[in-house]
């Protein structure tokens, strides 16, 4: 079984090297640069993990759990490129969600980090920790991405469908394969190779999804969207309204 | 255990809602590259050629709506002179499509499409039982009013359909540098004061 898992591992670092060769030669790396680093940074973690797996160098526990780590971090790269491409026909509507989504995002990931920091974990316990709360707001934000392009009928292209529905996929499948590997229900190396399978699929799904550039079409209308815009942006002027007021009378008096 | 318990769940429904979407239960606009018919309207718009607007044109309802009403006569005539001119605008601008389409095969001919000589035999009958039917539709609107003009709008818009599906149908199997090069070709050719039309 462990040679079987270590050639499907092969099979998905031809599949992420044949899409980023391909990324490069389309210049597809300057339409969406968040996904081309992301995967870029997995191509670099499954390489390196593979080479010290297959020579049993003694780092590779260390290269797993960082490389766990910074895959997690670059996974929001991902969600925010789908965000981006999204609004694309929206600059002001883009303009003002970016800041609020990155404020989000790291208050989020600052809160999980100081959280874990108090538990006292070690650094496998740490990052298994970062990577399933991590994957869950991943899984949240995409769903929400959906969601959000149904209720404003905002029609996505082929390169953003399949980023959006191949990177949700996988996170839903990592949560499903932390929680079987927590609660020991099925055999390791049975889990792992479908785990792997499901991984060497998605990347599949990428190539076809990125084999040419294939931006969202324009909406028709978007007058819901833009009213709904209006509204959030008074309601947020009015708050930063009153936290101003608020700190000057503070201040003067 | 509960923790595990309750991300396994989560999984299990992010996992089905994405699959939800895939199989297009979601409601989720997926487009996919333009068809061929709509990269053609994109290379020659075809501005008279839509069936609804033509049926609303020419539709007699409201005509005989103002008519059963003796005080509305009047108004009914009048839509009636308005909507003829109308018609033979909207005449004037389907042969004004039929043409574009003809001279935009004239340039796939050139780019190396394949055509015979039954092929070119069967599209000139077409052009000239087109132009007939145009004109004499045309007459008839003119000399004996709209509304008592035969349905041969209909057959005017067929042949119209029937020539962008067989000059799509040539289109889908242009490779993409060959359409971005056929569409500067066309682009040039529409743009330059001495084409053909």
């Amino acid at each position: 079984m462990i040679p079987l898992i270590l050639s499907l591992g092969v099979l998905s670092i031809v599949l992420e090297t044949l899409l980023l060769v391909h990324l490069v030669r389309l210049r597809l790396v300057r339409h969406y640069p968040y996904f081309s680093t992301y995967l870029g940074l997995v191509w670099l973690y499954s390489l390196a993990a593979w080479i010290a797996y297959h020579f049993g160098l003694p780092s590779y526990l260390w290269v797993y759990w960082i490389g766990e780590l910074v895959t997690v971090f670059a996974g929001f790269f991902v969600v925010a490129e789908i965000l981006r491409h999204l609004f694309r026909p929206f600059d002001s509507v883009r303009r003002l969600l970016e800041p609020l989504l990155l404020l989000a995002i790291g208050g989020g990931l600052a809160l999980l980090a100081l959280l874990g920091i108090t538990q006292n974990l070690q650094l496998d316990h740490y990052v298994l920790y970062l990577e399933r709360w991590g994957r869950l707001i991943q899984a949240c934000l995409l769903t929400s991405v959906v969601a959000v392009a149904r209720y404003y009928s905002l029609p996505l292209g082929r390169n953003t469908s399949g980023l959006l529905l191949g990177y949700g996929l996988h996170v839903s499948l990592t949560l499903v394969h932390f929680a079987l590997q927590g609660l020991g229900l099925l055999d390791l190396n049975q889990l792992a190779i479908v785990y792997q399978i499901s991984y060497i699929a998605i990347l599949a799904l990428w190539c076809w999804a990125l084999w040419s550039y294939a931006p969202n079409p324009h909406p028709p209308r978007a007058e819901y969207l833009m009213r709904d815009y209006a509204r959030l942006q008074a309601a947020l002027a009015s708050i930063s309204w009153q936290v101003r007021a608020s700190f000057r009378r503070v201040l003067g008096g | 255990m509960l923790e595990l318990v309750v991300l396994l769940i989560l999984g299990l429904v992010f996992v089905a809602l994405f699959l939800f979407w895939v199989l297009g239960l979601w409601g989720v606009e997926f487009e996919f590259p333009p068809s061929p018919v709509a990269r053609l309207t994109e290379l020659v718009p075809l501005a008279a050629a839509s069936h609804t607007r033509a049926e609303r044109l020419f539709d007699a309802r409201d005509y005989r709506f103002l008519t059963s009403h003796p005080g509305l006569r009047k108004a009914a005539h009048q839509l009636e002179r308005d909507r003829r001119q109308t018609a033979l605008v909207w005449l004037k601008l389907v042969g004004e499509d039929f043409g574009r389409l003809q001279q935009f095969r004239r340039t796939l001919v050139a780019f190396g499409a394949k055509t015979d000589l039954r092929t070119e035999w069967r599209l000139l009958t077409h052009a000239v039982s087109f132009h007939a039917l145009r004109h004499l539709l045309a007459f008839w609107i003119r000399f004996f009013g709209l509304y008592a003009a035969p349905r041969a709008h209909t057959a005017l818009l067929a042949s119209v359909r029937r020539l962008s599906t067989n000059l799509a149908s040539v289109l889908a199997h242009l490779s993409p540098s060959q359409l971005r090069e056929l569409k500067q070709t066309w682009q040039a050719q529409a743009l330059s004061p001495s084409s053909d039309r």
